[in-house]
């Protein structure tokens, strides 16, 4: 039991889970679970209650039970005592306070990012004004390899993104040059298709390789199909990285099909491949607030700690890249402009700080409330708070996915505004083609860049 | 695809624009985009979220129904508001009590309910929702079941085709719906069908006819598309997912 004695009024709150979903600032999904505060002053004084609770609570009251969920028994078996011994005496409030001293800088944050569980990282997001949210996430610098190295201080990347409705080739290569054309592409080729067949998923993947062996490109390309088709293709298609969309608690994961042992064989099959060998991430997880209750299975969890539960199973996997679509879902559990605002900035700074190489889908449907200014937003606010890569499609508009995400233009807008450069590996190559000139702005139209263009016809 | 190629073999940027309808190739000032190209995109973005706030006129529907010589009942959710609608989605998945009353009157163990709703488009329900029933009711005749009245719904999501179905204890529901509108069209109606319809039918047991506009599927291929699974639904007594392997 948790209790704030205000005033003019007690508030109880049953347990660990009540508390940290009364303590959540507000967003329709956590209404729609009928999981959330009823009023401003109880959410204010779940979040003093909660600000009181020692995070060794954290080890001892869960919020799915061990023997039900084996996310649970995830964060619980894998939790690290040694790391956790530099913050073992804190409270809620208190590691607040030591994230965002001067003295707590990111050598410390990654000695101590095993000790810390998701729900502890939830709890004091819940807790962080949304310029805590970045001043403590821009310290954090979690740096992954594949054929580029992403995540670096100084650095800003894109996955591009050249969806098509018919998962056509031509169309989906007239996408991605247009982007690479553009700077975009340095933390991956990510394609959504709208088929989860075999022979396209091997279609698309064969004409990206081709593209990368025939222009040098320090590139690495992923078909976003499901992690067991991916498996099964792996000695016919050239398969770099291996994708899943995966959630926060068990129901939900099954729901999706989705196992942790067989991501497990899933990942030990695509890194026998050994494509890259200076790598050993081969992951790429999608994750966002409210797949849990979207799928039934939020166990009375609020969305946030259920995103932040899905990044216990992401870190287990060690990823190369791990992003929040966090306004695809939808407004009935993210409004407006606002609540996907902030949920974007919890989502990467509870990921950095679990150690996780965390970019961001800057999106929105048309049914939410919410335009490119709420985009523009977001998107600089990352960027301030070092988010390793945003989400690339030509003209903000997923002709496929039907929603609006950043573009290749807001991603040179951001390298512009902060002086960001792509990834290294990737900066050289675009210098080398012409698209940047020697200073790194975007001049793509000499004879090496049309060579690129030429490629289509 | 045949290509056009430009004064020398070499393609130009904006040749790109031949492959996809995707948004490549725009014109720029400085890293940004251009004036014409930021407001038409704007323009395409207000007439999406147009569409999804925009109130329907169903009698309007129903009178053109009725010069068609099709009968049709009006309905309501659960939702009562475009905003509880859009914020609850379960809201939109029952008739309200009143709605309920009504369809009582229709029982028939071998009829096929349509319902049109609203969806997140209603604008695309009030453009084409008469034409494409007209089109569905003419191709369905050589089913030889009888179809209930029309029943036109507000604020309905595709699950309401359960309910209904359940309560007019209809062999086959079909849901036209205005689907979420995105850039390319706001105009743009999806068809769910479902076998033995009942308040626990799932995603699992639907099939699904998308993409019906004026640039994608026309009205009479989505119709006839109906109709041949509705065929195969009552040849082997299952819909959804597991009727692709039939």
């Amino acid at each position: 039991m948790y209790r704030t004695q205000l005033s003019n009024h007690v508030y109880n709150f049953d347990s660990l889970r009540t508390l940290l979903a009364k303590a959540s600032p507000l967003r329709s999904g956590d209404l729609l679970a009928g999981v959330c505060a009823n009023s401003y002053e109880e959410r204010i004084a779940a979040q003093i209650a909660l600000s009181n609770v020692p995070l060794k609570n954290f080890l001892n009251e869960v919020v799915i039970d061990y023997e039900k969920d084996d996310i649970t028994r995830l964060i619980i078996d894998s939790h690290d005592a040694i790391a956790f011994a530099t913050i073992s005496h804190l409270t809620v409030g208190g590691f607040r306070d030591w994230l965002l001293s001067t003295e707590v800088t990111n050598e410390i944050i990654h000695q101590t990012s095993m000790g810390i569980t998701p729900e502890m990282a939830a709890a004091v997001s819940k807790i962080m004004s949304l310029q805590d949210l970045i001043l403590v996430a821009q310290k954090i610098e979690v740096v992954t390899k594949f054929r580029t190295t992403v995540g670096l201080k100084g650095r800003f990347s894109t996955r591009l993104q050249p969806n098509h409705p018919n998962d056509d080739n031509k169309g989906i290569m007239a996408s991605t040059l247009d982007g690479l054309l553009f700077g975009c592409g340095d933390a991956m080729i990510g394609i959504n298709p709208v088929s989860e067949s075999e022979e396209i998923v091997t279609s698309i993947l064969s004409m990206l390789e081709e593209l990368r062996l025939k222009f040098e490109i320090p590139m690495q390309s992923c078909v976003l199909a499901h992690y067991t088709l991916t498996k099964n293709i792996i000695h016919k298609a050239p398969v770099d990285l291996i994708f899943q969309s995966i959630a926060g608690t068990q129901k939900a994961n099954e729901s999706f099909g989705v196992r942790l042992d067989e991501l497990q064989e899933a990942n030990d099959a695509v890194l026998s491949l050994n494509r890259n060998p200076l790598s050993k991430q081969v992951f790429y997880f999608e994750t966002g607030q409210g797949t849990a209750l979207s799928a039934n299975a939020n166990a009375m969890i609020d969305q946030q700690t259920c995103e932040t539960r899905a990044y216990a199973v992401a870190r287990k996997f060690n990823p190369f890249l791990v992003n929040s679509v966090v306004g695809f879902i939808g407004p009935e559990y993210l409004y407006n402009g606002k609540q996907i605002i902030r949920a974007g900035l919890e989502d990467h700074f509870c990921g950095k700080l679990l150690g996780l190489p965390m970019g961001v889908d800057v999106c929105y449907t048309n049914h939410a409330d919410c335009d490119q200014d709420d985009m523009d937003n977001l998107s600089t606010l990352l960027a301030a708070a070092n988010c390793n890569f945003i989400i690339a499609v030509p003209g903000s508009d997923d002709i496929m996915l039907q929603y609006q995400s950043t573009s290749y233009n807001d991603a040179a807008y951001v390298r512009k505004v902060f002086n960001r450069k792509p990834a290294p590996e990737f900066e050289l190559w675009l210098k080398k083609m012409g698209i940047f000139n020697s200073e790194g702005a975007l001049s793509y139209m000499n004879e090496d860049a049309k060579k690129l263009l030429n490629h289509l016809s | 695809m045949s290509i056009k190629k430009t004064e020398s073999t070499s393609l130009q940027r904006s040749d790109l624009k031949q492959f996809t309808n995707a948004r490549v190739a725009l014109r720029t000032s400085g890293v940004s985009l251009c004036t014409e190209e930021l407001l038409a995109f704007k323009l395409a973005h207000a007439c999406a979220v147009d569409a999804v706030w925009t109130e329907w006129d169903r009698t309007k529907i129903s009178y053109e129904l009725t010069l068609l010589g099709i009968e049709s009942i009006l309905l309501e959710s659960e939702a009562g508001s475009r905003m509880r609608y859009v914020k609850n989605p379960l809201s939109g998945c029952r008739v309200n009590e009143q709605s309920h009353q009504l369809i009582q009157l229709c029982k028939n163990k071998n009829a096929i309910s349509i319902i049109l709703a609203d969806g997140l488009s209603p604008i695309a329900a009030q453009e084409q929702g008469s034409k494409l029933i007209d089109c569905l009711v003419e191709e369905l005749r050589s089913l030889s079941m009888n179809i209930h009245p029309i029943f036109i719904c507000s604020n309905g999501r595709v699950a309401i085709g359960d309910s209904i179905g359940e309560t007019t204890k209809s062999k086959i529901a079909i849901v036209i719906i205005g689907e979420r509108p995105g850039l390319t069209t706001p105009q743009s109606l999806g068809m769910y069908i479902t076998l033995n319809p009942t308040a626990a039918s799932t995603n699992a047991n639907r099939n699904c006819i998308s993409n019906i506009h004026e640039e994608g599927l026309s009205i009479e291929q989505a119709s006839n598309e109906c109709k041949q699974l509705i065929e195969k639904m009552l040849k082997y007594n299952i819909s959804g997912y597991q009727l692709h392997s039939k």
